[in-house]
């Protein structure tokens, strides 16, 4: 009996959730056109300045050579793409398990926090790309080598988004919890690593890039193969149609990598696009 | 007072940076009593809230849970604080369920059991939404729904209508009332406004001064469940004058 009566007195509306306008959705398509335009454009006055000989072919290739190139090239270019990514990702995995450790701990004691902080600061003035010569001759010219100077360049930006994150927690809801008799493995798993995820894919994206661009620096300094490698021998032959191609690909790559962070952080950070998915 | 005592405090004092913020707060709250606490901001409602539900310690005095001393304890009393503090980034459902699971239940039996109390609360068919998919009615029932799954033997709600609109409030008021009725929790409900106060409550303690202290206490002698007109009757607006002498000293 009391349950009808609460029922009928309800505020009216039991499913008046929020609904965001449908126009939105048609717009997004013709904002991505506009750089692409952009793009397009400088695409064609580069092959006009290539095609009415302004500078020497052997210096700038033309958009089409280089087309040409990264097209013939493109089975060898493959291979040598596979150990660098391998490089890119086994490196961004240990920067990301060090930066993670790493945060949790200092997390956990204002002590290490203020100890550590400044440390790591400053020792993101080292130039990392200068260590290379040194972890070549330490590690000597594998894979190693290439593994930790990407692990150390990917390392910085994961280990600030995530301590950052960890720490910025809303005291009123560390109240709630701790009203509620949390313990902190509890508080870390229901506050600090959900409301860090946000800022830790802002770093994540800048990481992947890190992470191609340090594994190709690390092979300049010799090895096997990879698309440093690779780049350093065309170098040698004066073959830029094929310098320009491996520089396009590595573009493709980072662009590659950077979406895929964006859809895994579209399935973790899925509140943030609830009102988007109500569209469908 | 119906029936005996289960919240009492005793001689709580707290002191921020040598200044003390609250004195000698006495106040108790007895089985299936609604107590309502109004006083004017800043004269320390939440910071004693705070110290009843053990977030943090009082420099003086006791916080008695039936007979067990609840000084400085947390995890004993359920609490609704002043924000509803929803955490964004779980569904409606998740959020109403962390009592459940920060007690030890397998998360799926406490989405389960969760589950089954959003009718009551007014919450049908948006257990998989957001919190910012709710509007403000809802996301203070979601919250109040949490503060009792969480299962204390009293309740502190802070403020639990303040930032709703009027219409909405008006109607949260008499949804409420009729829960209570249901849920028979002890409560202890800040408020600002005098008419909610004397609307809901059994009995009413004025907090004034600084630092602060109980300067009244009022029984509203009208039974529960009241007639709808309470609010035109005698007896409301003897009581709404009496506090308010007390509130504007
Ligand atoms: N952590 C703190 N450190 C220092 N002073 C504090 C702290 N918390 C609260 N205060 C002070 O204690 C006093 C009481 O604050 P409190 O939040 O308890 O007031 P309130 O009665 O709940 O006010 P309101 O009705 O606006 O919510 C205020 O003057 C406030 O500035
Ligand atoms: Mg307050």
């Amino acid at each position: 009996m009391a349950n009808i009566m609460v029922k009928s007195l309800l505020p009216q509306g039991g499913n008046n959730t929020r609904k965001l306008s449908h126009a939105g959705a048609a717009r997004i398509g013709k904002e991505k056109l506009y750089p692409f335009g952009l793009l397009l454009i400088l695409l064609l006055l580069w092959q006009g300045v290539c095609s009415i000989s302004l500078v020497p072919a052997f210096l700038l290739p033309s958009p089409l050579n280089v087309a040409k190139a990264l097209w013939l090239a493109f089975p060898e270019l493959l291979s040598h793409s596979g150990v660098t990514l391998l490089e890119s990702l086994v490196g961004l995995f240990f920067g990301l398990l060090t930066a993670f450790l790493l945060a949790v701990l200092m997390d956990s004691s204002p002590l290490l926090y203020q100890g550590i902080y400044p440390i790591l600061v400053v020792s993101q003035t080292v130039p990392t790309v200068a260590l290379a010569p040194l972890l070549v001759l330490w590690l000597g010219y594998g894979i190693l080598p290439k593994i930790v100077l990407v692990a150390l360049v990917c390392f910085f930006p994961l280990a600030v988004s995530l301590l950052s994150g960890f720490r910025s927690i809303d005291p009123d809801t560390l109240g709630l919890f701790k009203a509620m008799g949390a313990n902190s493995r509890q508080i870390f798993r229901h506050l600090k690593l959900p409301g860090a995820m946000p800022g830790f894919f802002a770093g994540l994206r800048v990481s992947v890039t890190y992470a191609i661009v340090g594994g190709v620096i690390a092979e300049w300094l010799g090895g096997q193969a990879g698309l440093g490698v690779y780049m350093t021998r065309v170098r040698k032959a004066y073959a830029y149609d094929k310098m320009f191609a491996v520089i396009v690909l590595i573009i493709l790559w980072s662009l590659t990598l950077i979406k895929i962070v964006d859809l895994l952080e579209r399935r973790v950070n899925r509140w943030q696009y609830a009102s988007e998915e109500k569209l469908n | 007072m119906t029936g005996q005592v289960v919240l009492r405090t005793e001689q709580i004092t707290k002191f921020y940076q040598g200044v003390p913020v609250i004195e000698n707060i006495d106040l108790e709250v007895g089985q299936g009593e609604i107590v309502a606490l109004i006083g004017q901001s800043g004269v320390g409602k939440s910071t004693l809230f705070n110290l009843i539900a053990g977030i943090s310690r009082p420099d003086d005095g006791r916080v008695w849970l039936n007979d067990e001393d609840i000084t400085a304890k947390a995890g004993k009393i359920s609490y609704m604080q002043q924000k509803d503090l929803l955490l964004p980034y779980k569904t409606v459902l998740e959020n109403v369920a962390i009592p459940y699971l920060l007690a030890g239940l397998p998360r799926r039996e406490a989405l389960a059991r969760a589950r089954e109390h959003f009718p009551r609360f007014g919450l049908a068919g948006t257990q998989d939404h957001y919190p910012s998919q709710l509007s403000g009615g809802m996301r203070q029932r979601a919250a109040l729904l949490r503060t009792w799954l969480f299962g204390g033997q009293a309740a502190l709600l802070d403020e639990p209508f303040s930032a709703l609109d009027p219409l909405t409030r008006r109607q949260m008021h008499s949804w409420y009332l009729h829960l209570m009725a249901e849920l028979d929790l002890p409560s202890l409900l800040i408020t600002h406004d005098v008419n909610e106060a004397v609307l809901l409550s059994d009995r009413v303690y004025v907090m004034a001064g600084s630092p602060g202290k109980i300067v009244f206490c009022l029984p509203i002698k009208q039974k529960r469940p009241r007639p709808d007109d309470f609010e035109l009757s005698v007896l409301f607006s003897q009581a709404k004058r009496q506090l308010l002498e007390f509130l504007l000293i």
